[in-house]
């Protein structure tokens, strides 16, 4: 029996099963990068001497290359009912540093099935999901590792690391459940040391609207997701490293709230025994780190965004020889529409009030028409506090030119 | 003494004739009457387009409303905003944001397009939301003063003109809570729809820059029913 494409058509018409409402897009871009990227793929900087565990170096590449990035996805839709959705990632990027004449990589970003009932909603695949509420730096945001070869661009999902999961959700008037259990962790790309069931990470989170105000709790059990500070075992220069061999469990509370013209956002993140030291042959230094983070922010009516943010970080004192550390950061973020003009800017800065850390980030975007954007992105980082902040942004100067092309 | 009962005579009838008039007229069936013209149901799917004059700026919508407060908003065009969807729930809006994946909440003043701000097409109802007087009326049209009656809305005060042998509404100026114009709009474009007539292009105009002007076209309208899940933040990344 042969089903061709003929067939398949005619049953359609007669309504034998429903053809899906299917769309499709994605996007070309093209990106000049001033920076050092850091290379954590392939595997190839273990350092096996140092800890006889899993510890990745995120060495330097070149500090200047170009990428092409290709990014397509489909969707087909049934009566509202099941989505299948498939979003897919390449890119090219060179010179490299290694002598290597490129590095490229082929990521599945989405590739999801979706059921949909009135409460209830599970979708099942490869996805990335998004938790917290403020900006920058994000602790709540830990369903999904990130792909440290995207400089600069943690908050953005391209450098999310994609996950196979089940995602249920359900919705019961102003209370609603999220699980999660994704049974093939990657916490680096192409790690594919599979064991289902011991390596599995999973939590939930559930929240309610109470008015104005909506109030979040989760929890989540994953392997590490932040580099720390670590001394090279040949050399002994601090370097960032990855212990993708540790248990980290994170809850806390993430809530937001308007006020007047005004929405204000709140993250508290506990993640328990997070590695924040990895000293040269020894174990790491494991703390339960606190992060707050408060924020707020208003559209101004002249298409003028402006927000606030004070984020603290705290060590719990489980190490005898160690004070108690607090860390403290405060950040403005600001958003505008040039008028009569198809240019938008965006200014980012945060800055330690009890140490020297800094990050200063803006961009300025050129809508040349509905599918073509061109724009410039520059970063100014530096670090000397103990907290996670160094140990992935140290002192460094970056630049981004990209045109890109949406379909 | 004669002269004094003469016009105490014509100020009464004036007052009962006052009386009279503002009894015979209910500012709130006006408005409730406006908003089923807009409005084909509590639940009911629109295809928006937004266009701005002075840019090559035209945006496409499917606006999804779920009784009085319920709102999905899924942008099509341009395709460099595709997926920016945004969610209103009562008073509150989320925003979705694409390159990052995750929706973040915002305010409702947060402009769409052009001079069309989110609560243009998202919330086009009057009545519930604004309390209304008489505020004068011509042979053809009553003009009525809408004050918000809680914050959180788009516009504070709104002077909505609206037409008396059709109780359609006609044009509508958009004022801060001083009083001070903001916007203008439009309404026209009238034709059958779901049963009714209705306006089908809404010309919002800036009141200082008179030249900046953004035409929202309704493209398609449908009486439709949604399921809970479609009001929800998890809905806004799809």
């Amino acid at each position: 029996m042969c089903f061709c494409a003929a067939e398949i058509a005619y049953a359609a018409r007669r309504g034998l099963f429903p053809l899906p409402e299917t769309q499709v897009g994605g996007k070309l871009r093209y990106e000049l990068l001033l920076d050092d990227p850091l290379n954590s793929d392939s595997g190839a900087n273990i350092d096996s001497v140092s800890d006889p565990t899993s510890k990745s170096n995120l060495t330097s590449g070149n500090p200047a290359f170009h990428r092409i990035q290709f990014a397509p996805w489909i969707s087909a839709k049934w009566e509202d009912m099941y989505t299948l959705r498939g979003e897919f990632r390449t890119w090219i990027r060179f010179p490299e540093a290694d002598n290597t004449a490129f590095r490229s990589d082929v990521s599945v970003e989405d590739l999801s099935l979706k059921f949909q009932s009135s409460v209830f909603r599970a979708t099942v695949g490869m996805q990335k999901v998004s938790w917290g509420e403020n900006f920058g730096m994000n602790p709540a945001d830990v369903v999904n590792p990130r792909d440290f070869r995207e400089p600069k661009s943690f908050d953005l999902s391209q450098a999310k690391v994609p996950l196979g999961m089940a995602n249920a959700q359900l919705f019961l008037g102003d209370w609603d459940l999220q699980v999660i259990y994704a049974p093939l962790p990657r916490t680096l790309p192409h790690t594919t040391d599979y064991s289902w069931f011991y390596n599995s990470e999973g939590g939930f989170r559930t929240g309610y609207r109470l008015g104005d105000v909506v109030v979040q709790g989760f929890f989540y059990r994953h392997w590490n997701r932040t580099p720390v500070p670590a001394l090279d075992a040949s050399t002994g220069i601090p370097q960032s490293v990855l212990l993708n061999n540790l248990r980290v469990n994170s809850y806390g509370l993430s809530s937001n709230a308007a006020l007047n013209d005004w929405i204000l956002r709140g993250d508290i993140v506990v993640n328990e025994d997070e590695p924040v030291f990895a000293g040269f042959a020894r174990e790491p230094e494991r703390h339960n780190v606190t992060y707050v983070i408060l924020g707020t922010d208003r559209s101004f009516a002249n298409n003028i965004d402006l927000g606030l943010q004070i984020m603290n970080e705290t060590w719990d004192k489980n190490v005898p020889t160690q004070p108690r550390i607090y860390t403290y950061w405060a950040g403005v973020n600001g958003k505008a529409k040039i008028p009569r003009t198809e240019f938008d800017s965006e200014i980012l800065f945060f800055h330690g009030t009890n140490n020297n850390d800094f990050w200063l980030r803006s961009r300025l975007n050129w809508n040349v028409n509905a599918g073509w954007k061109i724009g410039v992105e520059g970063n100014l980082t530096g670090a000397d506090s103990q907290s996670s902040f160094p140990s992935v942004f140290a002192k460094r100067k970056s630049a981004l030119v990209f045109a890109e092309s949406v379909f | 003494m004669k002269k004094f009962f003469l016009l105490f005579g014509v100020a009464s009838s004036f007052v009962l004739f006052s009386s009279a008039l503002a009894a015979e007229v209910d500012v709130d069936e006006i408005l409730k009457k406006a908003d089923n013209i807009r409005n084909p149901a509590e639940s009911f799917f629109m295809r928006v387009e937004v266009a701005d004059t002075g840019a090559d700026a035209r945006s496409v919508f499917e606006v999804s409303t779920g009784g009085r407060d319920k709102t999905f908003i899924r942008t099509l065009e341009p395709a460099r905003d595709k997926g920016h969807n945004l969610l209103m729930l009562g008073d509150d809006m989320w925003a979705y944001i694409p390159n990052m994946k995750r929706s973040v909440r915002v305010s409702m003043n947060q402009k769409l397009s052009g001079q069309s701000a989110n609560g243009d097409i998202s919330r086009m109802r009057w009545y519930g939301d604004y309390s209304a007087k008489m505020e004068k009326q011509t042979d053809k049209e009553w003009i009525l003063a809408l004050s918000a009656s809680r914050k959180g809305l788009t516009y504070d005060r709104i002077l909505a003109k609206v037409d008396k042998a059709t109780g359609r509404p006609v044009s509508a100026e958009y004022q801060t809570i001083a009083g001070k114009a903001l916007k203008r709009a439009t309404f026209g474009g009238y034709k059958m729809d779901e049963g009714a007539v209705r306006p089908h292009e809404i010309l919002i105009q800036d009141a200082i820059r008179s030249k900046e002007v953004s035409t929202i076209r309704i493209l398609q309208m449908q009486v439709k029913n949604f399921s809970a899940s479609t009001f929800s933040q998890a809905a806004l990344s799809e």
